[in-house]
């Protein structure tokens, strides 16, 4: 008896359907309309902020300040991106272009204010080139009233001979700035000699702080 | 056995099968012992006969059921209804961002086409020159200087005493090539024009101007020389870089 291969139609209507997920998923990521995951977020703001795109060094999600953080590099600059979930998914909640220094290392600085996380979360991030042997980067209070406080190091990475770095420290944060003693993050890395090929003070606050 | 009889007994073992899948092999089996019937009746069969004889032809309902029942894999139909659930929720989830960007889009390219017009409420009162300078900028970003009027304001200067200034007001479009892109408008300070006229006590070199995510309008007040023929535009963001003189026409008898 010839019949109609029920079967086939059933699996060929799950594979149209499942290819119209696929272009469409394509289709909004590609364009960033819906932020699926939060490497879009670097996407975003590689557009917005005019560095074109970036290679993804290091992700990391940050439980303090509730956000993903990525660090994408190109030849011309470093770009730090925050992604923060909301109706669209995954978005840029700020960030911190810096461009890349033609004689040496280079180094942004970012901060992310949360009064509802009860949180203010400082990230150091840079590039060596040639190799790093180290970075060791603190926080520095302007008025020197208060110790060091050591940053964390996320993220440590050589690609194609360069270092890449990524360092994060949280503190207590209400608000309420008359009682917020005043940072300054600090950086000092190692080439691969040993030699100090950077040692920067950041006095100046990130000029793309946002509040989560 | 009548065919009312066989594609219920066709049914049984098709338990793979939705109802509307069922109704669809029951419409077809139906359709075909029609067919065998019509032609053994042409061929001189009695109805009730040619009936029996198309139903029996198609041999047992419990087999054929089986066999068709096993057409009906239960994992493709779950895949096609979970499939079928996460395209709709993800054609709303799309709907109003694609609807945003496809808004967004048509402005890109109506302020691309006559950038003159969104520009004209900030030169109002002013004898204005259209221009067409285009730069490309970062990262696929067109950098059009579409405007100009030269203006005097009476201002005090540093000394408080009231001076006559010239500047230029020139407005820019700013937008990506992809109108579906953004524009490089985070840092909101690109292009700046070189002058080495003085500041005035108020006439700021911003002049204003409105944007989204995909285009921008900007307008600056420069302040020039009387009579300079051109002023300089510097474009310079992650490694694209440009300069660009932009003709300043007085119009007024002021010209150098």
């Amino acid at each position: 008896m010839k019949h109609k291969k029920y079967g086939s139609t059933r699996r060929s209507t799950a594979l149209k359907l499942l290819a119209g997920i696929a272009l469409l998923l394509a289709f909004v990521s590609m364009t960033n309309m819906l932020g699926l995951l939060p490497v879009n977020a670097l996407r975003q703001l590689e557009q917005t902020t005019g560095t074109g795109h970036t290679r993804v060094v290091c992700g990391y999600h940050d439980r303090e300040a509730g956000v993903w953080i990525h660090l994408g590099e190109n030849d011309r600059a470093l770009l730090l991106s925050a992604a923060g979930l909301n109706l669209y998914g995954w978005w840029e909640n700020g960030g911190c272009p810096k461009a890349l220094s033609a004689d040496g290392a280079t180094m942004g600085y970012y901060t992310i204010s949360s009064i509802k996380r009860q949180a203010k979360v400082y990230y150091v991030f840079g590039k060596v080139p040639g190799g790093c042997a180290g970075v060791d980067a603190v926080l520095r209070e302007a008025g020197g009233m208060a110790p060091d406080l050591a940053m964390e190091t996320p993220c440590f990475k050589t690609v194609d001979g360069d270092c890449y770095f990524l360092c994060r420290a949280a503190v207590a944060y209400d608000g309420n700035m008359e009682n917020y003693p005043h940072y300054n993050p600090t950086v000092k890395a190692l080439d691969a000699a040993g030699k100090v090929a950077l040692d920067e003070t950041l006095g100046d606050p990130a000029v793309f702080t946002s509040t989560g | 056995m009548e065919k009312a009889d066989f594609l219920s007994a066709l049914a049984v073992p098709m338990e793979n099968a939705s109802p509307r899948e069922l109704a669809g092999v029951q419409t077809e089996l139906g359709d075909h012992i029609a067919d065998h019937a019509a032609d053994l009746e042409a061929a001189g069969w009695s109805a009730a006969d040619a009936e029996a004889a198309a139903v029996a032809a198609m041999g047992d309902p419990a087999e054929v059921g089986e066999a068709l029942n096993r057409e009906f894999s239960r994992f493709w139909g779950a895949v096609s209804r979970w499939a079928a659930i996460a395209l709709i929720l993800l054609i709303v989830a799309a709907f109003l961002p694609v609807c945003y960007s496809c808004v967004d889009a048509a402005q890109s390219l109506a302020w691309r086409i006559n950038p003159q017009k969104p520009m004209a409420r900030y030169f109002k009162g002013l004898d204005t020159t259209p221009l067409d300078i285009r730069c490309d900028g970062a990262d696929g970003d067109v950098v059009r200087f579409a405007m100009e009027a030269m203006t005097t304001e009476t201002l005090p200067d540093e000394n408080g005493v009231e001076t006559e200034w010239d500047a230029a007001v020139i407005g820019v479009c700013i937008y990506d090539k992809n109108p579906f892109r953004c524009i490089a408008n985070y840092l909101d300070e690109q292009p700046v024009f070189l002058t080495d006229a003085p500041y005035t006590n108020g006439a700021e070199r911003s002049g204003g101007g409105m944007s989204t995510a995909w285009t921008a309008i900007r307008i600056y007040r420069v302040p020039v020389h009387r009579g300079q023929k051109t002023v300089t535009a510097q474009y310079d963001l992650f490694g694209t870089y440009f300069t660009v003189e932009v003709p300043l026409y007085w119009g007024d008898g002021h010209e150098a």
